[in-house]
């Protein structure tokens, strides 16, 4: 069973289609990357998947738990406190990080697990410096977000999202907000959750990085996913002669 | 919501009194209650009134509750005032005392904002204002007014250097008086106002005026005698006196309207006063002189 | 000045900025947190609520604070409501300034990134906790200068209250003034009004330092 369906979703913004039908399925420990120009609906699939927006019909499924799905043209959604539960089966990690500044980064990982998940402080202390060390900041776990670089920043952002235990990960353009010397530090431990059969969705605009971290690759265009298949094929063996532009403009 | 208003208010109040050192009670809705927790000199106190609309007050009904609330303006030398250790003292201290003593009730002081003496009256929190009030006949419209007691008139004070010859020679000068005051009232009915209303500015207190004099802006300042008298005296006699005035200005003490039983209980008491030699002992000690209405 | 008069002027003056002081605490320690409760109604999206809430701002903020201790002192009776003067003082002071407060709060509230509720709420928090937890922890250091700018308006409105005949600091030293003729009590209650202002300043600075550590960039 693929820990994430999506069938013939839609969304629209007043009179603008920015999902026009989308359906893609994401199995257990697998890494899918969406490329596809701006404003194609790459993030607003996201957004309908972890309930930051409201899709406008279609279904979705989490782990086995209907987050949406719509019956003779109603959109039906669970009651909130289910759809809060269904949302926790994934990890949302921003394009603009998001971090509480207010809170130490041991605690902008700790507080969900604490207040929501209501475990016990040592556990939660312990689990947050494993995922600390994971994405290579122990050091930091009492410093201020404002105290860290914009990569710092993300990973501990990934370590907060980790800390939830979410069946899938979702990544909106992880990498835009950086500065191209700190891109590498977040696609490297985004390669090592890779590694160790995180699944994951991510909405990139590195190819690079896409090509060596996705087992898949979705290609959107105007609200469409109009091609899809491994990142080897996807990237060596490319026939359209739409997406071979679009990949042109990124070689370096 | 209106529960929420109710504990939130209850809430206020208790941390008011708490703060206040909880010696005295409050007025509630209902019921009767006395004691001004906010007082410096703790002479003040709350009307107590069976009713929130429509007061009206008989010698029987101050005698039951033992005492006659006076509103006064308790900055306004030297009739009612507070001396250096902040008690309140002054002519109209010392005679309605005297007077409260005549009607056998406790004299209780509550200090007031002056622009708000009406509505004091009117909702019961105080039962007359006695403070150097002058007889006006708007204030022969509003209030029950006590027969005059003191005698008074409307006066022109100089500053040095300043001959003024007559009414006439007024037009000349630089003038200046209280906005509402009876001197103001005065002078309006007079027949120079027109020649000399353009030189005449209207300040909020007298003690602005006097400060105008003092920084040279004004020859002149139209006041009652008793108030600029004692004003004078404070400042060593800087000022002098014109030999023309404006006429009587007499005192009297204001009630609720129709309150004209308790009125004339109080202008008994007061005749009263003037018989023992009471009142002329009180006007000596503020006045040098016995200006009682005889 | 004459030393030995100031001297004479200090016991009233004093009885009259312990006053000052009193309806200035009790105003602060109970608007403040109304003030809140106010913000969250006001952005509360339950309907009826949210028009209480507005509607009480409206009122408090849109009418002279004067008019307000006139209504609550001299025509709540009417309605069955007596107060005595220096709980009406007190009351009309807590309901005006929480409107004030209500709105600084809202200002803070919603200056806060909309990334930080969608961050909360990816991490499973209700729209509560994520107000509790999240939002008003970082509201608090941005809306420290303007509750202090409206604190230091309230010092100086305290003065307001002799129109229901609550004796205060500026009463005290008006009286002074109009039975010595001499403005010196003016001078000092000046002073007074100066370093009550100056002292609640150090306090919000040092509460804006405490409350904004985080955004330090050095370690």
């Amino acid at each position: 069973m693929p820990i994430l369906t999506v069938e013939n979703v839609t969304k629209r913004f007043g009179g603008f289609e920015a999902l026009k039908g989308v359906s893609l399925t994401v199995e257990r420990g697998e890494a899918v990357a969406i490329i596809g120009s701006s404003g194609s609906g790459k993030s607003t699939l996201l957004r309908c998947i972890n309930d930051l927006e409201r899709v406008s019909s279609g279904r979705i499924v989490i782990d086995g738990d209907t987050l949406v799905e719509t019956v003779d043209g109603a959109v039906k959604y669970p009651p909130e406190k289910e759809l809060r539960r269904i949302c926790m089966k994934t990890g949302m990690v921003f394009q603009q990080f998001n971090l509480f500044p207010h809170l130490t980064c041991l605690e902008n990982i700790t507080i969900a697990p604490l207040q929501i998940l209501k475990q016990n402080r040592a556990d939660a202390i312990a689990n947050a410096d494993r995922l600390l060390r994971l994405v290579g900041l122990e050091n930091k776990a009492d410093s201020y977000p404002a105290m860290l670089s914009g990569g710092q920043q993300q990973r501990v952002a990934i370590a907060r999202a980790l800390a939830i235990d979410p069946q899938i990960m979702l990544f909106d353009e992880p990498t835009s907000a950086l500065d191209p010397e700190l891109t590498a530090e977040v696609t490297s431990v985004i390669a090592k959750l890779a590694q160790q059969d995180i699944t994951m969705l991510i909405v990139t605009h590195e190819m690079e990085f896409a090509r060596t971290v996705a087992d898949r690759i979705l290609f959107f265009e105007d609200g469409e996913i109009i091609a899809g298949g491994s990142a080897a094929e996807f990237f060596e063996s490319q026939q359209n002669d739409r997406i071979k532009r679009f990949l042109s403009g990124f070689q370096k | 919501m209106k529960k929420t208003i109710s504990v939130l208010l209850a809430a206020a109040l208790a941390l008011s009194f708490t703060a206040c050192g909880g010696d005295t009670s409050y007025q509630t809705a209902s019921g009767a209650g006395s004691g001004e927790p906010s007082g410096g000199s703790g002479s003040q106190a709350q009307s107590a009134s069976s009713s929130a609309a429509g007061y009206s007050t008989t010698l029987a009904d101050i005698q039951a509750k033992g005492e006659l609330v006076i509103g006064l303006d308790d900055t306004f030398a030297p009739m009612g005032f507070r001396d250096e250790n902040n008690d309140l003292v002054g002519f109209d201290i010392d005679l309605a005392t005297a007077v409260c003593e005549e009607l056998g009730v406790k004299a209780v002081f509550q200090p007031i904002d002056w622009k708000a003496k009406e509505m004091e009256l009117s909702t019961g929190k105080i039962d007359c204002v006695w403070n150097g009030m002058s007889i006006t006949p708007e204030r022969q419209q509003t209030m029950s007014l006590s027969d005059p007691y003191l005698n008074n008139k409307i006066i022109v004070m100089t500053n040095q250097g300043v001959e003024i010859a007559d009414k006439e020679d007024l037009a000349n000068y630089k003038l200046g008086t209280q906005a509402d005051s009876s001197a103001l009232e005065v002078i309006k009915a007079d027949s120079v106002y027109d020649a000399i209303k353009d030189q005449l500015t209207e300040y909020d207190t007298y003690d602005q005026v006097i400060m105008d004099m003092q920084a040279g802006r004004l020859d002149a300042m139209i006041v009652d005698e008793v108030l600029g008298q004692y004003k004078n005296t404070q400042m060593d006699n800087a000022f002098g006196v014109a030999s023309f005035d404006f006429g009587d200005d007499l005192y009297a003490i204001g009630f609720r309207k129709g309150d004209t039983e308790l009125t004339q209980a109080v202008n008994d008491a007061i005749a009263a006063c003037i018989e023992s030699g009471k009142a002329a002992e009180v006007s000596e000690k503020w006045f040098g002189a016995d200006i009682m209405v005889q | 000045m004459d030393l030995s008069y100031i001297a004479a002027l200090m016991p009233a003056l004093m009885q009259g900025l312990w006053q000052t002081l009193k309806i200035f605490a009790l105003t602060l320690v109970f608007s403040l947190p109304l003030g809140l409760v106010f913000t969250l109604g006001s952005i509360s999206r339950v309907l009826p609520l949210r028009w209480l809430a507005r509607g009480y701002i409206w009122i408090f903020r849109g009418t002279p604070l004067m008019l307000q201790l006139f209504f609550v002192y001299y025509g709540l009776p009417f309605l069955g409501l007596t107060f005595d003067r220096f709980p009406a003082a007190v009351l009309t002071f807590v309901l005006n300034y929480a409107a004030y407060f209500a709105e600084i709060y809202r200002g803070g509230i919603q200056s806060i990134d909309r990334g930080q509720h969608e961050a909360a709420k990816t991490l499973g928090f209700t729209p509560w906790q994520t107000m509790r937890l999240i939002i008003i922890p970082q509201t608090v250091s941005r809306v420290i200068p303007p509750v202090c700018n409206e604190t230091i308006t309230l010092v100086k409105d305290t003065a307001l209250v002799t129109a229901i005949g609550v004796g205060e600091l500026l009463k005290a030293a008006q009286g002074a003034v109009n039975r010595d003729v001499n403005i010196t009590a003016y001078v000092v209650a000046a002073v007074i009004y100066l370093a009550i202002t100056f002292v609640m300043t150090m306090v919000y600075e040092r509460l804006e330092k405490y409350f904004s550590r985080h955004q330090k960039k050095e370690a």
